[in-house]
């Protein structure tokens, strides 16, 4: 039983979610308890494996591989290190709180706490993959859901309703409305998140994808590429620029935080939580992930970038939320001053800091 | 040479000519009700047999299976010869799969002279299950153009717009423009056949058999590509099929849009016979400009479309110039991702375009400008449109990002910086698909909207079940389908290598030459 935890982690709240979809709207109470207990469940097994993890033994534990597809060398191949297995921890909690406290929204509540689920589920699905493939096949799925919950159920911020075109109609359809600085609608929040975000996305799949060919090992298997995995310096410089300033944007790091504080603004309470709580540490976890452990060499030698980007991230971020006004700005610029503390700590890449997650 | 398995049941001339004479037989009946049943029915054998043919396809081989051939026109070397491998094999199963929805799609909504209508769709399914069962070019070519004339009667009597007439004339007249370059293509083909062994053969196989000099390579390529890239559309070659899939009939759109034949014509015809011709440096070149300047307009396009048809159009050209970028990276990976891509396309983009149906059918239109909030009156589309709307745009879980990842993976093997223009299309194809979602389905309701909007139908609910299960098995279960596209995949990979090819037919030539001494 115990060594399949992780995947009661994992599935527990897809299947949560799945079987919302056939739960009929009007049933509410049912439509809350399902998500609640998914999420309990979810949150009971990451406990268990919080404290079964054993910290003398160390390395990677509670591993499960299957194959996937064998001519690519994909398998769906999880496990927690003494990094992922707080995290996944985190997320359960925060999933769990995230479905009390929006426990009030009556607008569509069904497909909130499906999106919730999905969400919740794909952060944790990061935190435990093994495998390159599924890692970015968790953390593409973590992105495309917050569009539609900062979207449908966020609030605009100030100045919204003011918004009209010269006619006198309001804007909601115009393209402008979305790529217009000024408009501090809901749309514009999402949609620059999810282009922020998706692009970081890509960045970091180009990434993957070069690691993946130029290692010459046809395999998605990080303790692999880890161990055997080895480029040449001009293209490590490359593969490392790709995936730390791809995965760096959800962290987000400046300059690529403006997505954060609107969408933080804008995200219903929930999703602000999970948000902060551990959606900003998929970024480093997956730098910590991806770029550290294949390419410590690179990582040594640039740090010095990363190292003045967290500068900046930190004086900026500290700076704007002293002059913000609105409470969800405050917090959504101090948590990416924060965020660049933890970006602080990795160029000294001791033993000490990274527990600072 | 490609081996040939055959089979007892000659059962791809049943595919092929069953639906045609289904649709004689549906001409004689005078019931309206006795006609739909009747043409489910024929669908329905059709489906059954092709799912037969599906399970006892052999996968992970190259060999051309359920090979059967008949003289046609001898002193040509025209042949009727159908084969599929992997392929072709799969279109096959997406052809059936398809029209059994489009007539439960036209079950009640076809109004005016229905009969003529359901004998349209089967005989469209005869010709597009012809033209992926044959391998015999000319064989290939006569369905390729028997295909117009159900489809221009389709856009024309049945097109729900305005200009429908243009519409159906403009997709005709583009379509044989690029089809008489084919035709001219596929003669000097023969024609070289000819030289090297003094007798025409218009068969695939044969022709694989010879080679060609690169200048006849490129100028042969070059006539195909002018057929295929009206037909797949490939831009800038797609201008007749904005007004063919919007003016058009919903079933006429679905199949245009989930049917890749011109793609599928790059990867059965120009691949293998022109291996010279698709790995030189310009062809590829200007090929993947072609696929990159389709996936960064049509997404662009797509972005400003407030209406729905539109917006499915432009986005199917995007997808589209994913398919030729991932076919001309030459690789393994590039091409089998291809391939996926466009079995996905025709569960993903055909289905969008059944949902755009039943949005019209209710409202009357599919202008996002009118209808917002639609999730409260008709929960099941909102469901349906998430599910097959996230697979078009590459969810993970979803069949689109299967395809999508191959074809990136395989473009990135071949040149990165492709690759890495190639990815904004997914960025924007994010960008389209959620905006739409989010004022469509969730924005506050209108109140120009009907009181009462019904919600999907029984009818309905399965075809969107149907497609969404496609979805899901293909997103999370992908072997099945990719070992049996893998065996062919491989062959026409093999015959793409430098000298691959010449060498395989100088070592068949000599042992031809030692049999006949």
């Amino acid at each position: 039983m115990g060594e399949y935890s992780l995947l009661i982690v994992l599935f527990a709240p897809f299947l949560g979610a799945t079987a919302l979809v056939f739960i009929p709207r009007r049933e509410e109470l049912l439509v809350r308890m399902t998500a609640a207990i998914s999420a309990g469940l979810s949150l009971l097994a990451s406990f268990y494996v919080f404290l079964a993890y054993d910290t003398a033994k160390g390395g990677f534990q509670f591993i499960q591989r299957f194959a996937w597809s064998e001519e690519l060398g994909i398998a769906f191949y999880v496990g927690v290190d003494g990094i992922g297995g707080p995290l996944v921890f985190a997320s359960a909690i925060l999933l769990f709180a995230g479905i009390f406290i929006s426990w009030h929204i009556k607008d569509r509540t069904k497909e909130f706490y499906i999106f919730l689920l999905i969400l919740a589920a794909a952060t944790i699905g990061v935190f435990m993959s093994l495998d390159l493939f599924f890692l970015y096949f968790f953390y593409e799925m973590s992105v495309l859901p917050m569009y539609l919950l900062l979207g449908v159920w966020g609030s605009h911020t100030k100045g919204y309703l003011s918004m009209n075109d010269p006619e006198g109609r309001k804007l909601r359809d115009s393209v402008n409305f979305i790529f217009n600085f000024g408009s501090n609608s809901k749309e514009y929040a999402a949609m620059k998140l999810t282009l922020f975000l998706s692009a970081g996305a890509v960045m970091a799949l180009m990434g993957i994808l070069l690691i993946y060919h130029m290692s010459g090992l046809h395999t998605f298997d990080i303790l692999v590429l880890r161990e055997q995995a080895k480029f040449p310096d001009t293209l490590a410089t490359i593969i490392w620029i790709l995936i730390f300033f791809g995965f760096a944007s959800i962290a987000p790091i400046w300059p690529l935080h403006s997505w954060s504080p609107v969408g933080h603004a804008a995200a219903p309470a929930a999703t602000s939580m999970l948000h902060a709580g551990v959606l900003m540490k998929l970024g480093h976890f997956s730098i910590i992930r991806v770029a550290f452990e294949i390419l410590p060499e690179t990582t040594r030698a640039l740090m010095p970038i990363a190292a003045v980007l967290c500068v900046f991230s930190i004086i900026y971020g500290g700076l704007v939320s002293y002059f913000a006004k609105d409470t969800k700005y405050v917090i959504g610029y101090s948590s990416s001053s924060h965020m660049g503390y933890i970006f602080l700590v990795y160029p000294e890449l001791s033993f000490i800091c990274l527990p600072m997650l | 040479m490609q081996e040939e398995l055959s089979f007892g049941f000659p059962i791809l001339s049943f595919l092929t000519f069953f639906p045609l004479l289904g649709a004689l037989v549906v001409w004689g009946m005078k019931d309206y009700e006795m006609v739909r049943k009747a043409t489910l029915g024929i669908a329905g054998v059709e489906m059954a047999v092709a799912a037969i043919m599906l399970m006892l396809f052999v996968p992970d081989t190259a060999a051309m299976q359920f090979a059967e051939k008949h003289e046609w026109i001898p002193f040509l070397g025209i042949s009727f010869h159908l084969a599929v491998d992997g392929v072709s094999v799969l279109f096959l199963g997406l052809t059936a799969f398809l029209t059994v929805l489009l007539v439960l799609y036209a079950w009640d909504s076809v109004t005016l002279r229905p009969k003529a209508f359901f004998m349209s769709i089967l005989a469209l399914e005869t010709t597009f299950m012809g033209i992926f069962a044959s391998i015999d070019l000319i064989v290939f070519f006569v369905f390729w153009e028997l295909m117009l004339i159900p489809s221009y009667f389709m856009i024309k009597l049945w097109g729900p717009g305005k200009d429908c007439h243009y519409a159906a004339l403009k997709y005709v007249l583009y379509t044989l423009m690029g089809s008489v370059f084919m035709l001219v293509g596929f003669c000097l083909l023969s024609l070289n056949y000819f030289e090297a062994k003094q007798v025409y053969s218009f068969d695939f196989i044969d022709l694989l058999s010879v080679p060609i000099s690169l200048g006849d390579q490129l100028l042969i390529f070059w006539l195909i590509f002018l057929g295929l890239a009206f037909k797949a559309p490939v831009f800038p070659f797609h201008s007749w099929f904005p007004d063919a899939l919007v003016q058009g009939p919903i079933p006429m759109s679905v199949m245009f849009a989930g049917i890749k034949m011109g793609t599928y014509g790059f990867l059965r015809f120009s691949l293998p016979l022109l291996p010279d011709a698709s790995r030189n440096e310009t062809v590829v070149a200007i090929l993947m400009t072609l696929g990159l300047a389709a996936i960064v307009y049509g997404a662009i396009v797509a972005i400003i479309q407030p209406d729905f048809r539109r917006l499915l159009v432009f986005s199917s050209i995007s997808h589209l110039g994913f398919v030729v970028i991932g076919l001309f990276a030459l690789n393994f990976q590039g091409i089998q991702g291809s391939l996926i891509t466009m079995i996905n396309l025709g569960f993903s983009t055909a289905g969008l375009f059944f949902l755009a149906g039943f949005m019209y059918e209710r409202l009357g239109h599919t202008d996002v400008r009118q209808c917002t909030g639609l999730a409260k009156k008709m929960p099941l589309l909102a469901t349906f449109l998430l599910i097959i709307g996230m697979a078009s745009i590459g969810l993970p879980g979803t069949n689109g990002f299967i395809g999508e990842f191959l074809i990136l993976l395989g473009v990135f093997q071949a040149w990165w910086v492709y690759g890495a223009i190639a990815v904004t299309g997914v960025i924007f194809a994010a960008a389209y698909f959620l905006w739409f979602y989010e004022r469509a389905i969730f924005g506050p309701l209108k109140e120009s909207l009907p009181a009462v909007i019904p919600d999907l139908n029984t009818r309905e609910w399965a075809i969107g079940v149907s497609l969404s299960v496609m979805i899901f098995w293909i997103g999370l279960y992908p072997s099945p389908f990719l070992r049996m596209v893998n065996g062919s995949v491989q062959a026409v990979v093999e015959r793409l290598e430098p000298g691959m090819a010449t060498a395989q037919n100088t070592r068949q030539d000599r042992s031809q030459e030692i049999f006949r001494n």
